[in-house]
């Protein structure tokens, strides 16, 4: 469809003017890289994730789909491969709503307002739910973690060298005592 | 604001006009005064910046002139007989009260047939049929005419024409040429005011009246008022006809006729076009009439912001040529409103407005606006509603705009979607209502959806078939549903005797897989306190985490717990006895075999200097590992062991000794 290109020009656009970081990937407009923070009353503060967007050939009738490359803790958010769940998205989702919307309304409101009933990441709503300083503490640890601004900056070159590193494991065993003559 | 169109699309009234003025002999116009003065040919105001028009794509919409009523005799002409062929009057055309095919797909609630202004001119309410046209006729009987000379009338007869022509070019559809015959020509022309973007008009209505006998005590004459805001208000008519002595010695006659004014405005705006031609008489007259009409009568009488209609009741006085229209609050006011939406509703149409959706431009007519106010383009809801439909998820199908919820009328979704769409999005829609329904339950036989009753009971309306609603057998009164194991026997019973169909027996061999599913896991699990759904235990302690709900639970007494406490007391043990051995032979195969040696070797076995297990000491090592605690120890002199190249040797313990 040539007439909702320029639905996603002017989306790309205002992303752009409002100060956020973008990188596109391709010029087909269909996916791109956002620098987003985390929101600053909410246990994320401080933190930042590099954000692949990807919008969908049904835009902006259909949500876009939100990835986080940078490991993050939260109950609606795949640990390993960071994919936000869709239906929490589409279930809001109006073609009204823009990019800047999802960035500015939308996703600080997932990271304040968790939606424990329909978690990807089983323990982390677990934890929120039983626990709530608990799981404040744990995000922030991840945080200190995984989400400095050189994460969210470097973060391709960075993977690659941690997956090295986790084939090292130093086993240690008691060796049995042989039978040793004398 | 007066409109008027370009010059190109001047109707072809001009043309007839021409052609007709044959007369005998020709004439020379090379001594007559420049026809046409340099301000007609300058639009007469600054066109207003931002809007954009659409080409216009519907034919121009005629429309009938106010003032006249079909049954009256048109303004006869008396002695115009002499002066040569009379030319065949010019027929006012009727309004196209059909829409154009373009406009007939728009399917918007107040999408009006602009309506015929007769009406509106029927001015019954005050009891005096104020006709313009019998007005204009008894001024021009009333009026006495100078003679002229026939130099002098052909000069003017040239001048009225070329003003009618010019006339006709300003303000184009606007004007409506009345009679063109020679000496009386006649014409209407509409002027719409210069008002603000928002005009306010206001009826100051007494309240109920102190003219009521039955109370003595008279009320407050308290006035209560009602206002509305509009953008457009119907425009000010001026009916006019020359004289033939215009404009050399007379000014024209006219009328003006106003829909929201009372005749005594409208006479103080008479007096004044009465000035204007008086301060420059012998000249033509009627751009200043129309451009003082137009800028400058609001301002005049004082209306800047608000119009106050009124007063009513009062009798008609003063200047017979001010026709007000105006008849009471009650007919006004509905008919202001109704000229105003129907003007904005024009106006949206013609102009480009860009959706907020997909941010491209269209004219007005590609909008569909929702009872919400809420408006987009076409194609945008089109693929919205197709989206939705194909996907199942109708009750989504509501206003775009993020936090209104309005819906969307079936009509236009029918419009939109198209025959086949449409029922699909219906059957979804009675689908998903009837999901919310509590009580509707579906028929085993027929899977027609029925009511079901307190008893949980139902019947079909369609097969009749009654039915209990919880086990789907046929109704019974008085006797709880059948048990899963009595139905599960009934089943293999029938399934043994030959007399029923293979589809049936098909179908009831897989009931009775069902019930047989369900029965192992009525065995082996436990349901969660919280969401009621079914755990099975494959291994592990008796704190269980619910994969549904992520609550706690304990499998053994299945009650919902928050931790550990709850086997610390006692009544639940964490561990099942053999849990704890599965997982110590998973463990260490080793550790085993010597616990188990150690059990057997009773009579020899020691203690562990560590933990204080039991250890049998095999073969003749005395270097032992303790099954228990995994420590090396020597047998012989009961201490723990770090080296054993250490421990034993020729001088220290022995290691392997008998015994």
């Amino acid at each position: 469809m040539s007439s909702p290109s320029k639905r996603r020009e002017m989306d790309l656009m205002k992303l752009m003017m409002s100060d956020y970081k973008v990188e596109l990937i391709n010029d087909g407009m269909q996916e791109f890289y956002v620098h987003f923070h985390g929101p600053s009353d909410s246990p994320y503060d401080g933190g930042v994730w590099r954000i692949r967007v990807e919008l969908p050939d049904a835009y902006p009738y259909k949500s876009p789909s939100i990835g986080f490359i940078n490991r993050i803790y939260h109950p609606n958010v795949d640990e390993m491969c960071g994919s936000v769940c869709l239906d929490v998205i589409n279930q809001t989702w109006s073609p009204m709503f823009d990019l800047v919307n999802v960035f500015e309304v939308f996703l600080p409101q997932l990271l304040l307002y968790p939606n424990p009933s329909d978690p990807l990441n089983g323990e982390a709503a677990a934890l929120m739910m039983r626990d709530r300083s608990a799981y404040e503490l744990r995000v922030k640890e991840y945080c200190q973690k995984y989400a400095k601004p050189e994460d969210a900056g470097a973060t391709a070159e960075e993977k690659e060298s941690d997956e090295e590193l986790s084939e090292d494991e130093y086993m240690s065993d008691d060796e049995m005592a042989g039978q040793a003559d004398p | 604001m007066l409109e008027f169109s370009s010059p190109t699309s001047r109707t072809a009234r001009t043309a007839e006009g021409r052609g007709n003025m044959s007369r005998g002999g020709s004439f020379d116009s090379s001594h007559l005064p420049s026809i046409c003065p340099p301000e007609f040919s300058k639009p007469p105001h600054k066109r207003p910046p931002r809007r954009r028009k659409a080409p216009k794509k519907s034919p121009v919409k005629k429309y009938e002139p106010v003032n006249v009523h079909h049954g009256v005799a048109e303004a006869g002409p008396s002695n115009s007989d002499t002066y040569g062929p009379v030319s065949p009057r010019n027929e006012p055309s009727l309004p196209s009260s059909v829409e154009s095919p373009a406009e007939e797909n728009l399917l918007e609630p107040d999408n009006r047939v602009c309506e015929s202004k007769n009406e509106v001119g029927d001015g019954s309410g005050c009891g005096v049929v104020i006709d313009v046209m019998t007005v204009l006729e008894e001024l021009q009987l009333g009026a006495e005419e100078p003679e002229l000379s026939s130099d002098q009338f052909r000069i003017n007869d040239q001048l009225q024409e070329d003003e009618l022509l010019a006339m006709e070019s300003i303000y184009g559809e606007n004007v409506i040429i009345l009679d063109r015959q020679r000496g009386l020509r006649s014409f209407e022309i509409r002027i719409e005011p210069k008002i603000p973007d928002e005009l306010t008009i206001t009826t100051k209505l007494p309240s109920s009246n102190s003219k009521m006998q039955t109370t003595s005590i008279t009320s407050t004459a308290d006035e209560f008022s009602y206002s509305f805001r509009v953008q457009f208000v119907p425009p000010i008519v001026l009916t006019c006809s020359f004289p033939k002595s215009y404009p050399s010695h007379k000014p024209p006659h006219f009328t003006i006729s106003v829909q929201w004014l009372d005749s005594l405005r409208i006479s103080s705006l008479c007096s004044v076009l009465d000035s204007i031609w008086m301060e420059q008489q012998g000249q033509e007259v009627m751009y200043q009439w129309i451009d003082w009409l137009q800028s400058f009568s609001l301002p005049h009488l004082g209306i800047h912001q608000e119009i106050i209609l009124g007063p009513y009741g009062v009798k008609h006085t003063g200047d017979r040529r001010a026709v007000s229209e105006s008849v009471s609050p009650d007919v006004d006011i509905p008919s202001l409103r109704r000229y105003n939406d129907e003007q904005t509703l024009e106006n949206f149409r013609n102009n480009l407005h860009e959706c907020c959706i997909c941010f491209s431009e269209y004219p007005g007519s590609d909008f569909f606006r929702l009872p919400c106010q809420h408006f987009f383009c076409r194609n945008c809801i089109k693929t919205y509603s197709d989206l939705h439909v194909s996907e199942g998820t109708v009750n989504k199908l509501l206003c775009p705009q993020s936090k209104c919820g309005g819906m969307v009328p079936p009509g236009l979704l029918k419009q939109l979607l198209g025959d086949e769409k449409y029922e699909r999005y219906e059957s979804l829609l009675l689908q998903k209502t009837l999901e919310c329904m509590s009580d509707a339950v579906y028929c085993p036989r027929c899977e027609f959806v029925c009511i079901e009753d307190d008893d949980n009971f139902a019947q079909c309306s369609k097969c009749f078939f009654n039915f209990c609603s919880l086990c789907k057998n046929a109704r019974h009164v008085g006797e709880p549903c059948l048990t899963p194991e009595l139905k599960l026997q009934l089943l293999e019973m029938r399934l043994k005797s030959s007399q029923i169909s293979s589809t049936q027996r098909l179908a009831e061999q897989n009931k009775i897989n069902e019930l047989l599913s369900e029965k192992e896991i009525a065995r082996d699990a436990k349901l969660c306190p919280h969401c009621k759904m079914a755990i099975s235990k494959t291994e592990g302690c008796n704190k269980m985490v619910c994969g549904s709900c992520g609550n706690y639970f304990c499998y053994l007494c299945n009650k919902a717990i928050t931790g550990y406490e709850h086997f610390r007391d006692g009544a639940c043990e964490l561990f099942s006895q053999e849990a704890i051995q599965q997982w110590e032979a998973q463990m260490n195969m080793r550790q085993t075999v010597g616990r188990v040696r150690a059990e057997l070797n009773l009579g020899e076995a020691h203690s562990c200097p560590n933990c204080g297990q039991r250890n049998a000491k095999t073969d003749n090592n005395n270097h032992i590992f303790c099954w228990a605690c995994q420590k090396h120890y020597c047998y012989l002199c009961r201490k723990v062991v770090k080296r054993s190249s250490e421990h034993y040797g020729p001088k220290k313990c022995k290691q392997h000794t008998a015994g």
